[in-house]
């Protein structure tokens, strides 16, 4: 009792604390490309207490103050069901297809405040949020059924477990590398970035979902990112990068998905609404539909 | 006719009409006649559940009936030809045999052709649905596409996909219900479910707006309402059977709801509050009880499933499929368990975590009129209609939109063309020329038939 009561605690609070470490380095990357020093290390803290300190906190109803506790929620639901090392959290109450599903719960609360706030700005990125989630769910979900079918469970404790007892010659990335190059694509199209991140789009549409979002509505926002830094990188590194055995191995894999993703997000421009869907439905899922024919082909 | 053929097939095939006789039969009939039978009867029943190809009628018969007898009609009525397709094709013809009737050539099977059918079910009507303009058309079109999913679980055959399709069909009552009298409330109090024609009614019609967002939750299969359970049953039994490409199509299906059901709650309830409603009244007392009961059982059986896979465990035993093992939070499988009493639980106390950060951390919030707004330069005004409300979704409408406008409404009009043509050329000679020589010739020929048989 006990030990969940200390997962529970323990699994969102260094989820929290690992993603402000990826929030910085993605900052850091792009000052280094651009030639810039960069922010101080405790700038994503700063960032946060003062939007959280702000006079002015615009609230357009209940719904929009609702949709931040479903944003954080739905993140820290995430957090809890995704196993780390040493801490399965509730990991075998609910599998690979729950966290998956659990997932959508902060963008449905994102896509509820936003169109509370009634500013046709924010309905357009939220119209444009979900297409994207439409473009890169199809080769996620590719991704999952493959990884799924190829591990023979969607249990995530069984699926780290498998990838640690065989060790390199059996991670994901190794077994399957078709499915894990679609994955990395898609991780990097949820994570909204260039060249896919066609919602915010501030020349377009003044940033989109986040139009109306001032002071602590921000705040929140920016710990969701936090959030959603560290629960993709570690879905990527469950998946096909063997998962955690300590935390010394573990963390910088987490970081080196993101990595990866922050890395290509600053040489891209933003591609239109339709070419997104066009270029997530051909190439990512193509090569995913192929590693998935592999692993069927493997199987018999 | 299909389903009069069929029975009179039985007939000849088994010298009975009774269920005993014809399971008995199926074994020692030749494929030819199995495929004959399995035809006549998945197109007789296919039209009443409206699966693909036979579906053209549902939407538009179901959405226009008024108020409550539509919910009705919606969600309990559109799944009459499940419980027969259910009956005929797992009790009486059964999954094994429908596995072994191969289709030449290819590498399906009857199991398979009908499953393809399921998933194309799931995934055309749903983005139908997402093009709709009104709401009672866009719910109706996605009653079609549910049923996809509820044959599929059944067709899958294993327990746990019977018993994820089952239960989707109960769970699919509940919030279909819901989310219809949802509708026909705020038909009620603005006369029109145009989705062009509405919008930010979240303050004018809270509880109706709380009944159609859980309503909307279940449809699109998200924690915590009962739709998450039935699906994840219904890709549980998928993934155990290996087969990949029926999962990620009811995957798509989902992804199309997902978007389709928020266009649906945002042009009613977000946005702009029109000059017209703004002096609006919450739905009356007798339309919300009922519409809140069943948004309340949709959540209490998502957070206890146990309740409602008791009910599925009966119509499982009666159609002969072994029960699975439940337990009133969920389902255990070696390959991965849910449990939703922990997953709901969870979600509801992270959320409660949620708000105690956002009230109790950082400075006071202030509510402010939504004519606060500033966009592009200008305040917004009531005068001015800025609702995003019309072609919500225009950059995958770019995209799938030559298909749809190509084949989907080509195929329509084909469809819809021939039933009127065979419709013409049968009302032709039965009504216009010789009317008493065609029926005493019909009658001559079935009587005959019949005596011929009762010979050999």
């Amino acid at each position: 009792m006990f030990e969940i009561i200390a997962d529970l605690v323990l699994m969102p609070l260094i989820a929290f604390l690992f993603g402000l470490v990826l929030v910085l380095m993605g900052r850091r990357v792009r000052a280094k490309i651009e030639r810039r020093v960069g922010p101080p290390v405790l700038q994503p803290i700063y960032d946060i207490v003062k939007l959280y300190a702000k006079k002015t906190q615009i609230s357009h109803g209940l719904m929009h103050d609702i949709s931040i506790m479903m944003l954080l929620g739905g993140f820290i639901t995430s957090e809890i069901f995704l196993p780390v090392p040493g801490l399965d959290g509730l990991a075998g109450e609910g599998d690979l297809v729950t966290l998956v599903y659990v997932m959508m719960v902060p963008l449905l609360g994102m896509a509820l405040g936003v169109g509370s706030c009634a500013n046709p700005n924010g309905s357009i990125g939220i119209s444009r949020a979900l297409t994207a989630m439409l473009a890169y769910d199809v080769p996620y979900v590719v991704v999952v059924a493959g990884a799924c079918i190829h591990y023979g469970t969607s249990n995530l404790v069984d699926i780290v477990r498998i990838q640690q007892e065989g060790g390199i010659a059996t991670w994901g990335i190794t077994t399957m590398p078709l499915l894990a190059i679609a994955g990395l694509i898609a991780a990097h199209g949820m994570l909204g970035k260039e060249p896919f991140e066609i919602y915010i789009a501030p020349a377009e549409i003044a940033t989109g979902p986040m139009v109306e979002m001032s002071g602590k509505y921000m705040g929140s926002l920016f710990i969701m990112q936090c959030f959603q830094f560290y629960t993709i990188g570690v879905l990527y590194t469950t998946m096909f990068l063997g998962g955690g055995e300590m935390w010394l191995t573990f963390l910088p894999k987490v970081a080196l998905v993101v990595f990866f993703s922050l890395a290509v997000t600053n040489v891209f421009g933003r591609y239109k609404t339709e070419d997104v869907i066009r270029w997530m439905w051909r190439w990512p899922t193509a090569i995913g539909l192929v590693g998935l024919a592999l692993v069927m082909l493997d199987l018999n | 006719m299909a389903l009069f053929a069929a029975i009179l097939v039985v007939r000849s095939a088994t010298g009975s009409f009774s269920f005993e006789d014809f399971a008995a039969a199926v074994p020692g009939m030749s494929t030819g006649m199995k495929w004959v039978l399995f035809g006549l009867f998945a197109a007789g029943f296919g039209v009443k559940m409206a699966i693909l190809p036979f579906h053209l009628w549902q939407a538009p018969a179901y959405s226009f009936t008024p108020g409550a007898s539509s919910a009705f009609l919606n969600a309990v009525s559109a799944r009459m030809g499940l419980f027969a397709l259910v009956l005929v094709l797992m009790k009486l013809i059964t999954p094994a045999v429908m596995s072994g009737m191969d289709v030449p050539f290819t590498w399906l099977s009857a199991k398979t052709v009908l499953m393809w059918v399921a998933a194309i079910t799931m995934i055309v009507p749903t983005y139908i649905a997402l093009m709709q303009t009104d709401a009672r058309m866009l719910l109706a079109w996605h009653g079609i596409g549910q049923g996809g999913y509820m044959l599929l679980g059944i067709l899958v055959g294993t327990p746990l996909g019977v018993a994820g399709g089952l239960l989707h069909t109960f769970n699919y009552a509940t919030y279909q219900m819901a989310l219809m009298l949802a509708v026909f409330a705020v038909v009620h109090r603005t006369k029109t479910s145009d989705l062009d024609e509405l919008g930010g009614l979240i303050t004018r019609m809270p509880f109706t707006y709380i009944t159609l967002l859980m309503g909307i939750i279940g449809l699109a299969g998200l924690p915590p309402m009962n739709g998450f359970v039935s699906k994840w049953m219904i890709y549980k039994s998928l993934l155990n059977t290996q087969q990949p490409l029926f999962l990620i199509a009811a995957f798509i299906g989902t992804l199309g709801t997902i978007l389709s059901v928020y266009k649906l709650i945002h042009n009613i309830f977000l946005g702009q509050l029109r000059l017209e409603h703004a002096k609006v009244k919450e739905a009356p007392l007798s339309m919300l009880l009922p519409m809140l009961a069943l948004a309340g059982i949709g959540f209490i059986t998502g957070y206890m499933p146990g309740l409602a896979l008791s009910l599925v465990d009966m119509a499982q035993a009666a159609i002969g499929v072994p029960l699975i093992e439940h337990h009133l939070g969920g389902v255990y499988q070696a390959t991965g368990s849910l449990n939703m009493l922990w997953v709901v639980s969870v979600l509801i106390a992270a959320i409660g975590v949620g708000a105690l950060i956002f009230y109790f951390l950082g400075n006071r919030r202030y509510e402010v009129s939504q004519y606060d707004n500033y966009a592009g330069g200008h305040f917004l005004s009531a005068d001015i209609r800025y609702h995003y409300s019309h072609e919500f979704y225009p950059g995958l409408a770019r995209v799938i939109g030559p298909w749809y406008r190509g084949w989907v409404v080509k195929t329509e009009r084909g469809l819809t063309t021939f039933v009127a043509v065979i419709g013409d050329v049968w009302g032709g000679i039965f009504r216009f020329a010789h009317t008493p020589f065609y029926l005493l010739a019909a009658v001559t020929l079935g009587l005959l038939w019949v005596g011929l048989l009762g010979k050999i």
